[in-house]
């Protein structure tokens, strides 16, 4: 029997965390009814998050463990603001047992699980161990307490090359080795553990089985305090650069009726047998024979929760409150279905052309889509700033259509919508993905970038008519001035003011 | 009338331009182009090239015209304002260090003459290589840093001057 949870309304929520994930809680707050608390740092007073919120709050100057990792500092916040409720968004301390803890001790409702499961799920050894208790498949691997080289290098032969060095505390690709053969095994051991144990404090692996066209494949789950744990599908996410999810969609092409039947119910499986609460991400990596193993579950909302909104047009954040609230979920799972195709795209604030690294500064221009079905969240509004501080995700572009050929054409037309103008981005790059033959056949595994370097080629190409004309409109005085307005001289006549000044 | 002008890291110059009634004619690198301007909103222009429809979005400024067509962007403006002065921003930028890290290499010598594109020093970054380029031809003026130096984010690395013309 789940215990007996009083139902509490809540009727103001604290959102700690910032960006596109609080502008998308604090949107469905207001939907709901429900007074939102934001937090913000000094540069941060006239972010969209701060703008939508009924109340704001200073976390103050400092590095994040100051500020948005200031476990203390949020909690007072939410009792000086009477917020009843917390919700950690995703990053940040949303998956930190340690602070789930201290809102409930408060008399906080925390949105999210308890921090058991969150304690469970965040150890890949013990939550790996649990699956194997419930016949939840897992990669066949090694993850014991015997971390002696001799015994690593032992169970890699059992388990059979290649395979995979992961470290136990990681996450980000940080500490992890792929080897291919025996003898490079000692090598990859040595700086995956050193690799490990500056960046965790832990230098423990883990050795699994290596699979060579894996996808990534993960089911939403929600789950209540009333024993209902049902599923939203599945999401396929196997467009990666470094571990780092950049297209997402679903339904999956490679998942059969049985395939998806079978997935699902093993992720109700792992919610029900750990009683879980509110919204969670039960990851898997599917092989090219349509097994799977689970990879890890995530106990929290996810980026790309968007597009199983989508198909199933369920509001997630919604029911994770209603959850938070001690209500029932208001589903029956026979009568949640997939409707359509969605796919999202995440924008980053990077270069392409110069290895995918971060760049910084103004957004001139958002830009805007008449497109049906197409979604924007994002934090970034035209004006603002992009700075090194914080994670280079300036938004996530989300479209829905009938089809998979129907959504992958209207998000490259989506694309063009939103130029996030003045800072470099990735949007070339993806729409060169989108209209790559082998994502439209579906041959996305998650060595997919790697295994197409003719798509960043392809962004490098330059394209002389588009520039030639360019340069004809300038010459034409067709690009209109906006912050220089005072004089009424053209942009051309402002250059060559500006020259003149620089020959002086 | 022809003009210098920097696109991106290009530097358009030599080229034939012509406006008639029915909109622009440009001829630049043995390429002809048919441009006409369908339709002007504020910040976004939907255009003609050659018969092929386009958008752009477009943003001015002190540094010039910043623009995005179909996801890619370009900084137009004169070409003097990326060499020898350096002046921040994504283009021009180029020249100054992204974000802290440290120097790896440095692949040229003061007063030696750089082209358009070329590497001119390595450096290292949230544990990612990030290659330096010149965003024209030029002569490398000052060279500010040496291999195994930490720089931090936004500081000039390079100074270029005007390189030879013609």
């Amino acid at each position: 029997m789940s215990e007996q949870l009083k139902e509490q309304k809540i009727k103001k929520l604290l959102i700690s965390n910032r960006g596109e994930i609080a502008c998308r809680v604090i949107h469905t707050a207001k939907l709901l009814g429900i007074k939102t608390v934001a937090l913000f740092t000094p540069d941060e007073k006239n972010a969209k998050h701060v703008q939508m919120a009924d109340e704001a709050f200073s976390l103050g100057e400092g590095v994040l463990g100051e500020t948005y990792l200031n476990k203390q500092k949020i909690i007072s916040i939410a009792r000086e603001s009477g917020a009843e409720a917390i919700h950690p968004g995703y990053g940040f301390l949303s998956e930190n047992a340690e602070f789930c803890e201290l809102v409930e001790k408060a008399g906080i409702i925390f949105v999210g699980p308890t921090s058991e499961h969150i304690r469970l799920m965040g150890d890949k050894i013990m939550s790996k161990t649990k699956m194997q208790e419930i016949s939840v498949p897992v990669i066949p691997g090694y993850n014991g307490n015997d971390q002696s080289a001799a015994n690593l290098k032992k169970q890699a032969k059992i388990i059979g090359f290649p395979v995979l060095i992961k470290a136990t505390a990681g996450g980000g690709g940080k500490g992890m080795r792929i080897v291919h053969k025996e003898e490079d095994f000692s090598a990859s051991l040595e700086s995956a553990k050193s690799e490990a144990l500056s960046s965790f404090s832990n230098g423990d692996v883990l050795i699994e089985k290596f699979i060579t066209k894996p996808r990534h494949i993960e089911v939403q789950m929600m789950s209540d305090t009333h024993e209902n744990h049902l599923h939203f599908y599945e999401r396929e996410c196997s467009i990666q650069r470094r571990y780092q999810k950049i297209i997402e969609e679903t339904p999956s092409v490679a998942l059969t009726p049985e395939i998806r039947e079978s997935i699902c119910t093993d992720a109700v499986k792992i919610t029900s047998a750990i009683n879980y609460r509110g919204a969670a991400t039960v990851e898997f990596i599917l092989d090219e024979d349509g097994s799977y193993y689970f990879l890890e579950m995530n106990t929290r909302l996810q980026v790309e929760h968007p597009i199983t909104e989508e198909v199933t047009g369920v509001d997630l954040v919604a029911m994770q409150i209603l959850v938070a609230e001690g209500k029932k979920l208001p589903y029956e799972q026979e009568k949640i279905s997939q409707r359509g195709h969605s796919i999202e795209c995440r924008i980053y604030a990077e270069d392409p052309e110069n290895n995918f690294f971060p760049t910084t500064g103004k957004i001139f221009v958002v830009g805007k889509s008449d497109l049906p079905g197409v979604r924007l969240d994002s934090g970034i509004q035209n004006g603002d700033e992009v700075t090194v501080n914080y994670d280079p995700m300036i938004a996530k572009l989300i479209v829905h259509a009938e089809n998979r050929g129907m959504a992958i054409s209207k998000m490259q037309k989506a694309l063009n919508d939103y130029p996030f103008l003045g800072l470099k981005n990735n949007r070339l790059y993806l729409k060169k993905v989108l209209g790559s033959e082998a994502f439209k056949e579906g041959e996305t595994w998650t060595n997919f970038i790697d295994e197409h370097p003719e798509l960043f080629e392809q962004c490098e190409k330059r394209n002389f008519p588009v520039e030639n004309s360019l340069y004809g409109m300038f010459c034409g005085g067709v690009f209109k001035k906006t912050n220089i307005s005072q004089s009424n001289s053209s942009v051309e006549e402002f250059i060559e003011d500006e020259l003149q000044k620089f020959r002086n | 009338m022809a003009k210098k002008l920097m696109l991106g890291k290009n530097l358009i110059d030599g080229a034939e331009f012509k406006k008639d009634s029915d909109g622009y004619f440009v001829k630049f690198n043995e390429q002809e182009t048919r441009v006409e301007v369908l339709h002007s909103l504020e910040n976004k222009i939907i255009f003609n090239v050659n018969g092929v429809k386009k958008v752009a979005h477009y943003h001015a400024d002190q540094k010039g015209v910043h623009l995005d067509v179909e996801g890619r962007s370009y900084l137009l403006h004169g070409p003097k304002k990326s060499l020898g002065k350096v002046s921040g921003g994504e283009e021009e930028g180029q020249l100054k260090s992204p974000m802290p890290g440290k120097v790896l290499q440095v692949l040229i010598n003061e007063g030696e003459t750089v082209s358009n594109g070329q590497a001119l020093l390595v450096m290292e970054a949230m544990k990612m290589e990030h290659t330096i380029k010149s965003p024209g031809d030029a002569v490398v003026e000052k060279v500010l840093y040496e291999a195994g130096d930490l720089v931090e984010g936004d500081v000039e690395l390079i100074v270029l001057g005007e390189g030879k013309k013609e």
